[in-house]
């Protein structure tokens, strides 16, 4: 059997990781800094956040640091997710 | 990729807006599980009761929800048909089925007009590449190792300050900054790798110059540190901590005016846990404020021979531990100037085990970003206590226009 996981269902969980209020506003295009804060390893420390998080670890998710070192807008994270899923074959469909 | 995932982001914005009111298999688990529809399923006789194949089939309709409602000729997984009528209710009614683990297999139509579109595999994972470049920043320790390309946006800046004071005849320059050039691999995880576990995730070549004083006619004033090392860093990335980054940098140092001679070797360790809010955060603190706090390691040894324009004693080990702990805030901001302005509070405090000297040295300040990308920044400092670097005592207000690179 093929796993098949929706490109918004990626998008939604990694939202509620940004925001767990659901309040926000959460702008795709904008720089990741905007929603990661820290010194300067905090984007890669976020790999490692977003495997232990509730939302992800469920599937296993397992990033590291290289996953996310080109991830300047929150859109390339959601990338980066998608390409762990379709690695690990997943079909990502929206 | 990018067509798909806009589309995707914006499919999610709709399921985050209806995910309240969603119809899960959760929400019929109040009612008992109807096993008839399965009696004579799977290649079996009608017979009032289930076989193993029809166990199996109605096993799979009781825990995937969508082949409960889509697999209507119950065999077991999505026709074409079948599967063409989950894509028009996904449209119409958008339901996230994104709590469903496993969808029966799916038929190569799938990505055919009218199906599901496949969201493609574009590239393959690239290894980590290498890369090379200058940085110039306010401090050592504000340099990483562990990303490609390291934000400016949160780093403090170097400055530079030139008077030539013609009343008085005493002309001064001050400095606080570092130049440095970073030769930084990321490593890829390890294939196999459990999803908790720890690996070496970069590492990291820089040699450094770092300057830190006032050069002055008022010898009063006249202290500083002109430093020239090496910096070692390697990051590890999993376990309890989200990454852990280790450095070592031996350097010379001198002064100025080129009078001071010493040597000596710094060590750090700098660890993260962002869901902790451990030197950084991904989840604000309450409403648009985010924040965390700070907290560093360090050891330094310095052998002097001769102190130059420093309150160090010339022919002296010094061997400090100590570390720094602070606070840092980001405040709201009107939209556009999202985290350009950052306050802080920190206490840099060492212990000389050799001499029983301690140096503390404590700063408050904030830091506007003037531009997005960092590139330069306008702070206000005020800082008190001992330099470790100098044993110059200090008590100052400095704004100051800082820059990147």
């Amino acid at each position: 059997m093929t796993n098949i996981i929706r490109a918004g269902t990626i998008t939604s969980l990694l939202r509620s990781v940004l925001d767990p209020s659901g309040q926000r506003q959460i702008d795709w295009e904008a720089p990741a800094s905007e929603y990661i804060v820290g010194e300067n390893g905090a984007p890669s420390a976020f790999a490692n956040a977003l495997n232990r998080s509730p939302q992800f670890s469920g599937y296993g998710l397992s990033l590291g640091p290289n996953d996310l070192a080109d991830a300047d807008k929150l859109r390339d994270i959601v990338e980066a997710i998608i390409g762990w899923f379709q690695r690990r074959g997943w079909q990502v469909v929206l | 990729m990018a067509r798909f995932i806009a589309s995707a982001l914006s499919l999610g914005v709709a399921f985050a807006a209806v995910s309240a009111a969603q119809v899960s298999a959760a929400d019929e688990e109040d009612k008992p599980f109807d096993l008839k529809p399965f009696d004579g399923k799977a290649g079996g006789q009608v017979d009032g009761r289930l076989n193993a194949a029809e166990a199996r089939l109605a096993g799979l309709h009781k825990t995937n929800p969508v082949l409960a409602k889509y697999d209507t000729d119950f065999s077991g997984d999505l026709s074409t048909a079948e599967f063409a009528v989950l894509n028009a209710d996904l449209k119409t009614d958008p339901k996230d089925p994104g709590d469903l683990a496993t969808v029966a297999t799916m038929v190569d139509t799938a990505n055919q007009t009218g199906g599901l579109r496949v969201v493609p595999i574009e590239k393959e994972k690239v290894a980590c590449a290498a890369s090379s470049r200058f940085y110039v920043r306010k401090e050592e320790l504000d340099i990483s190792a562990y990303t490609a390309a390291v934000s400016k946006k949160e780093a403090k800046g170097a400055s530079l300050a030139v008077s030539l004071e013609d009343v008085s005849d005493i002309d001064r320059t001050e400095a606080h900054g570092i130049i440095v050039w970073a030769h930084t691999r990321c490593l890829p995880r390890p294939e196999g790798l459990p999803a908790t576990a720890s690996y070496l995730s970069s590492w990291s070549i820089a040699p450094f110059l770092a300057a830190d004083g006032v050069r002055s006619d008022d010898l009063e004033e006249d202290k500083s540190a002109l430093k020239l090392g090496v910096g070692l860093q390697v990051a590890r990335s999993g376990g309890w901590f989200d990454l852990q980054a280790f450095a070592l940098r031996p350097y010379l140092q001198t002064d100025f005016r080129g009078k001071a001679s010493a040597y000596g070797a710094q060590a750090s360790w700098e660890p993260y846990r962002l869901d902790h809010k451990l030197n950084g955060a991904h989840q604000p603190l309450f409403g648009d404020v985010y924040g965390y706090w700070q907290f560093r390691l360090e050891a330094d040894w310095l052998h002097v021979d001769k102190p130059g324009r420093t309150d160090l004693k010339a022919e002296t080990d010094y061997a400090w531990l100590g570390g720094v702990a602070g606070v840092v805030l980001f405040p709201p901001m009107p939209e556009g100037w999202e985290r350009r302005l950052k306050v802080y509070g920190n206490i840099k405090l060492h212990r000389d085990v050799n001499n029983a000297i301690e140096a503390r040295l404590n700063f408050v300040g904030a830091g506007l970003n003037l531009d997005d990308d960092g590139d330069m920044a306008l702070s206000l400092d005020y800082a008190w206590g001992e330099d470790r670097a100098t044993l110059d005592r200090i008590r100052k207000t400095t704004l100051s226009i800082n820059f990147k690179y």
